[in-house]
């Protein structure tokens, strides 16, 4: 990326359309994928997509401009037509851009998309590893899927008050693993996984894929007061799906936050930090879209409900110091978490399953997208977990037939246990959770 | 103007691909360029104008006799040569197999749909503005119909022009140019500290005058869309929740079309898509392309994927060159055929049926554009909504989706609310409901419809990453036995 000629160019479209006020981001992002399905590995190249994000205020007017060129002629015309807009803008200056520190490049990834051959290696030990495993512990394939994804991106992100563009460069990769449709396993990190990881997952994966399917009637649980264990996937979907929501501060303008300061969410001493700052976490950032650093923040701390997050409008409106929460999400900025890290809990994983007579492990849903953001209700659709009986994993959910009410804030208070281990997801590290629910 | 656009780009484009026959035996390239303007209303004073987004994404395949073939994709047309010698280098690790495309004509064609308003050359803020402050509306004059009500909206408004070159070795060069418009509105309903949500979307392949008049008034059908949404949504303060007990009472589930919509696209579309199939994922059909089971519906049913005139997902070609064909996936309710690529037509020896699509510089895979279940005769038809709930003595209705998804035999569709029927009669109405099935058991229980075919349900359908526009429907309204095989989930 020629980031001095970009920088110059973007400018130029800017004061050519007598803009002073404004901040742009601009990255280029090379992807290398292997899809493998049954045996069949295929290649996919993204080769430096651009991507180019412009804000403006002129006259009192705030202004956005997005294209995927670099391409001076388009700049400058996208720039022209995004000063069209007559929206009112509520912050009108933009500050400087500030970073903080984080790792968030590992040089490894970047060597191993430029060395396909390699990269291509690790997706076939991986495949081999569902193969082989399979066979020796006697599962018929039906579908046998892997997905490895590497990323670079490099980007300059700059305001009318830097004197120069800010450099940035980041990596990533996961490594994802599906069997029979019915189980996935993945993992996924700022920094190179271990090789271990490539033979590990798929195993980890196969584990789950159990011959029998039961449904609760098959299981005679008490559909009133089931008992579910909630893996950390199916926290994260709870938080980062639905709860996260009402995290924000624009939310909570707008009158549709559950939430107080203050109030208590759990009984229990749950504490969930907002931490854009891990080492490597694919939620991490060194600054947010508005240029503020990234910082830790403790949203609940022993179960009371501490803060919310915001981005540089929202703070303003509510004269609070930016907490560095802004993302944008389609044409506007919103205030929203980033990585959230929960406490362990006290209860060794074992013991959480070997005390289930009959119950759960809900691993993923069938998508919180049907859930309702407002009143944070969801009815949970066990897509992938297993069924316990006797505190032992005994057959997997059949189709359709688990399904539970819940709520992507009030699960907190049907918490019993939270196990001492953790799970990284990429963009949250979470226990295991045992809850009661009713099932629908 | 546009002429000279895809004049432009055609000598880029025909040199990359000459390049590339260079490295292979075959290549093809899908172009995509889209331009946006959007309006988000999220508070009265918090407005998000973008009267301009360009997005550009580049496919392109390389091939070679052997099965041989790798994806590569820039923004950047004039990164294009850099990129074709990184995958060139790739092609080579490749091992030989059976990939093959299915052959297409090397023609040439332009489709298009001319766009009244261009917001290329127009500017948009002005009649965005005005349709977003109409919405808006709608709920201030139900919070005076509703006294002590209070109703904040989330409002989106958007128009594009999407355009497309599908070109390839063997000569084939065709574009197509297309208007988009859609319009969403959230209404969140406060009362008594309480909060509900309901919401309303439309969108269609033409441009926003298709929603509003010259001066930018919301058209008497659009604005009666929108007020209904508005209206649930107060309603859903008197709504009940049912306990497991209560749903297993029921005799009978009956839902709108959007719903049984979302119920096609997701039991019936998804595991019809021929890569599906060929991945052993789908529940109906084996990988060597054999159903599974040949009677999967009732006789009376059938259920189409294809375009329909103007319908949000209807293109008039697909990313791949060919226009797509109206695809019977079930015919007198047994298995007849899938939605397919060039790719997976070749592998199971058919012509392609125009179902490829991408999301800008992504994969070609098989997908859905409208989606729908079709009567196959009148029999089962009752002539009304009254005449379908005459024999119903415990059941509910079920209105606009929510969200729908399947994994094999798992699926499920939300509706964001629903009438209580007792004894033939609406007697209130119901909280959002899921229903939960397996999808080979799914369609068994269809008993009768009322109404006429739309398809109205719209929505942004997620694969492998993508995201692609797309409609379903059918009848206004589908009746289901409530069996042990529909697992209805009302939220608390």
């Amino acid at each position: 990326m020629n980031t001095e000629e970009l920088a110059k160019n973007v400018i130029s479209a800017l004061s050519s359309n007598g803009v002073t006020e404004w901040r742009y981001k601009a990255a280029e992002h090379t992807t290398l994928k292997f899809k493998a399905k049954n045996r069949e590995i295929t290649p996919l190249l993204s080769d430096k997509a651009e991507s180019l994000v412009i804000d403006m205020v002129k006259g009192g007017k705030k202004a956005s401009a997005a294209v995927s060129s670099f391409d001076a002629q388009v700049m400058k015309s996208a720039v022209k037509k995004a000063l069209e807009s007559d929206s009112e803008a509520s912050v009108r200056e933009f500050p400087q851009v500030v970073p903080a520190k984080v790792e968030l490049w590992d040089s490894e990834i970047k060597a191993l998309i430029e060395d396909p051959a390699r990269a291509k290696q690790l997706i076939q030990t991986a495949v081999d590893t569902i193969e082989t495993e399979a066979k020796y512990k006697g599962v018929e394939l039906e579908t046998a899927e892997a997905y490895l994804t590497l990323k670079y991106s490099e980007s300059i992100f700059q305001s009318s008050k830097n004197a120069e563009p800010l450099p940035g460069a980041r990596t990533s990769v996961s490594l994802a693993v599906g069997i029979n449709d019915e189980q996935l396993e993945y993992e996924e990190s700022g920094k190179m996984l271990s090789p271990d990881a490539f033979s590990r997952v798929p195993t980890e994966c196969l584990a789950r894929v159990l011959k029998d399917k039961k449904s609760p009637e098959d299981i005679g649980i008490d559909r009133k007061n089931a008992v579910i264990i909630l893996a950390p996937d199916a926290v994260a979907e709870l938080l980062e799906g639905i709860a996260s929501n009402h995290f924000s501060l624009l939310t909570k303008q707008q009158g549709l936050s559950k939430l107080e300061r203050g109030m208590t969410l759990s009984e229990l001493p749950i504490t969930l930090h907002d931490n854009p700052l891990e080492d490597y976490m694919t939620g991490s950032y060194r600054c947010d879209d508005e240029g503020i650093p990234g910082r830790k923040k403790t949203l609940i701390e022993n179960g009371v409900f501490k803060m919310f997050v915001n981005d540089l409008d929202t703070a303003q409106k509510a004269n609070q110091e930016p907490t560095g929460n802004a993302a944008r999400t389609g044409n506007s900025i919103r205030p929203v978490p980033s990585n959230l890290i929960m406490e362990p809990g006290q209860t060794p994983l074992e013991e959480m399953l070997s005390s289930v007579d009959k119950g759960i492990l809900a691993i993923r849903s069938m998508g919180t997208h049907s859930a309702d953001d407002v009143t944070g209700n969801f009815n949970f659709n066990v897509n992938e977990g297993l069924v316990i009986e006797n505190g032992k994993y005994t057959a997997q959910p059949s189709p359709g037939s688990w399904v539970f009410k819940t709520n992507g804030i009030d699960f907190m208070k049907q918490i019993i246990e939270v196990s001492r281990e953790r799970k990284n997801l990429g963009t949250a590290l979470l226990p295991w959770i045992k809850i009661r629910a009713e099932l629908g | 103007m546009v002429q000279e656009f895809y004049e432009k780009l055609r000598s880029k484009i025909t040199e990359a691909l000459e390049y590339a026959k260079t490295k292979c035996d075959y290549a093809d390239l899908l172009y995509e360029a889209s331009h946006r303007a959007i309006l988000t209303r999220e508070l009265p004073e918090k407005i998000d104008m973008t009267p301009y987004t360009y997005s550009v994404g580049v496919h392109m395949r390389l091939v070679n006799n052997n099965g041989q073939n790798i994806e590569l994709s820039v923004t950047n047309p004039d990164n294009l040569k850099g990129a074709i010698d990184k995958a060139a280098a790739l092609l080579k690790l490749q091992p030989e197999g059976e990939f093959r495309l299915a052959p297409i004509e090397p023609t040439e064609g332009h489709y298009s749909t001319n766009a009244k308003v261009d917001l290329r050359t127009v500017n948009m803020t002005k009649v965005m503005a005005r349709v977003a402050e109409q919405l808006e509306q709608i709920a201030r004059a139900k919070e005076k119909e509703h006294l002590g009500t209070e109703i904040k909206t989330d409002v989106v408004v958007a128009s594009a022009i999407d355009q497309k070159i599908i070109a390839d070795t063997d000569g084939m060069f065709k574009t197509q140019e297309l208007p988009r418009s859609s319009l969403y509105c959230y209404y969140k309903t406060k009362r008594n500290g309480a909060i509900t949500n309901n919401m309303e979307s439309t969108s269609v392949t033409e441009d926003i005058s298709h929603y509003v008049d010259e001066n930018g008034t919301l058209n008497a059908a659009t604005k009666a869309m929108f007020e209904t949404a508005c209206e649930a949504s107060v309603q859903l303060h008197n709504a009940r929740t049912m306990t497991g007990n209560d749903t297993r009472e029921l005799d009978h589930v009956i839902v709108h079309s959007s719903v049984i919509g979302t119920f096609m696209h997701e039991a019936i579309g998804h595991p019809f898509e021929a890569d599906i199939v060929r991945d052993g994922s789908s529940a109906f059909w084996s990988k060597d392309g054999k159903p599974k089971q040949d009677v999967i519906a009732p006789p009376f049913v059938n259920v189409v994927d294809g375009n329909v005139q103007g319908k949000h997902g209807s293109e008039y070609i697909d990313d791949e060159g060919n226009e797509p064909q109206k695809k019977y996936l079930i015919k007198n309710g047994k298995l007849n055929g899938m939605i397919h690529s060039r790719e997976t037509a070749a592998r199971y020896g058919k012509k392609p049926n125009g179902g490829a699509f991408s999301q800008l510089g992504s994969s070609r895979i098989p997908r859905m554009n409208c989606t729908y279940l079709e009567p196959a005769d009148g029999s089962m038809t009752k002539e009304s909504l009254h005449e379908l709930l005459k024999d119903v003595k415990k059941g509910v209705i079920l209105y606009r989706m929510t969200g729908g998804t399947v994994a094999k035999e798992n699926m499920n569709v939300t509706a964001a609310y629903g009438h209580y029927v007792e004894n033939g009669k609406v007697t209130g109405y119901l909280k959002p409901a899921t229903i939960s099935m397996d999808t080979k058991k799914a369609l068994f229980d269809i008993d009768a419809f009322a109404g006429k075919i739309s398809v109205d349900g719209i929505g942004h359908c997620g694969k492998e990453g993508q995201r692609k526009p797309v409609s379903d429907g059918g009848p206004e309204f589908t009746r289901f036995k409530k069996t042990e095989h529909i697992n209805l989930t009302v939220q608390a």
